[in-house]
């Protein structure tokens, strides 16, 4: 082998040599690289993880507190609304009682359109009226009225004061003769009726919803 | 040049790319083992932070700042209802007797 010869050989050993020390040196960094990436994501896993935790704990913590207190001022504000519409239809009650207890001609001309109203709405000729214990003398009044007044139209129309009594503030309670149709028409039923009718408007005349 | 000594030549030549490759095998071997470390480390910081949260007053610490917070608002939300009850009870009072006109006219209608 000439001197030429083996230097060449030499040189291109050495080169293939730092070759092959070289891609062993990128596998090893390769390695590392791969396993630094793989710590990284496993502890931003572990925060991500640890983060989720914590948030739902914290969630669910405020969730509690501020929904209890959250219901707990909805029940308030409720209780007081229906608190301040009820104190309006007690108040009508009070009214209603004073102008009953009074006896006055407004109250007589009252129970005479409540009679009125519910014969209309039973229909037929003969009735039964039923009222308090008090009212009776002025009902006996407004029957004789009464009667009167339609046998010009109806011969047949007769209408006639129960014995039996009704507990109450006042109004009526009339039936057909048979009993078969009642119409109640004492100031608590109609205060019941406008009450179920007029409870959102109360509300919005208080302004209170 | 004799033979001995190409053959000589040819050898150190071959031992050393064998070499090379000893030590290529070795620094893959290495880094293997430090790969393994590490990513065996970044498990257990993992597992300990877990325990940490989990076990350790820290995750207790951070829920007893959130519950006096979340306390604090609770308070704040009931003192505006409370207020906003206030302004419907006086809004209330002024238009109460408009009220009671309207039930009586529509029960004595």
């Amino acid at each position: 082998m000439s001197k030429v010869v083996e230097a060449d050989l030499i040189k291109r050993t050495v080169e293939r040599r730092n070759m092959i020390l070289l891609s062993g040196k990128e596998k090893a960094d390769q390695i590392l690289k791969e396993a630094k990436r793989e710590a990284k994501r496993i502890k931003e896993e572990a925060e991500r993880r640890v983060r989720e935790m914590i948030n739902r704990q914290l969630k669910a913590l405020r969730d509690r507190i501020i929904g209890e207190a959250e219901n707990e001022g909805r029940r308030k504000l409720m209780m007081e609304r229906e608190k301040l519409i009820n104190m309006v239809f007690e108040k009508v009650n009070d009214e209603l009682r004073k102008l009953a207890e009074s006896a006055s001609d407004e109250y007589k001309s009252l129970l005479k359109r409540l009679v009125d109203e519910a014969v209309n709405a039973i229909g037929g000729s003969k009735f039964v009226v039923l009222v308090n214990e008090r009212d009776v003398d002025l009902m006996r009044e407004i029957v004789k009225t009464i009667e009167k007044e339609r046998r010009k139209e109806d011969k047949e129309f007769s209408i006639k004061l129960s014995s039996r009594r009704i507990k109450g503030i006042g109004g009526v309670v009339v039936e057909s003769e048979d009993g078969s149709k009642i119409y109640n028409n004492t100031l608590e039923g109609r205060l019941l009726r406008a009450r179920n009718m007029l409870r959102a408007e109360v509300g919005k005349i208080l302004g209170v919803v | 040049m004799s033979m001995e000594k190409i053959v000589s030549v040819s050898e150190r030549l071959e031992r050393l790319l064998e070499e090379a490759e000893r030590e290529v095998e070795r620094m893959i071997e290495e880094a293997k083992v430090k790969a393994e470390e590490i990513v065996r480390r970044a498990r257990e910081e993992a597992e300990n932070l877990r325990l940490k949260m989990e076990q350790g007053g820290e995750m207790a610490s951070i829920l007893e700042k959130a519950e006096e917070e979340a306390r604090r608002e609770a308070e704040e939300l009931l003192r505006r209802y409370n207020e906003r009850i206030g302004e419907m009870k006086s809004r209330a009072e002024k238009n109460i007797d408009e009220a009671v006109k309207a039930v009586l006219k529509e029960v004595l209608a």
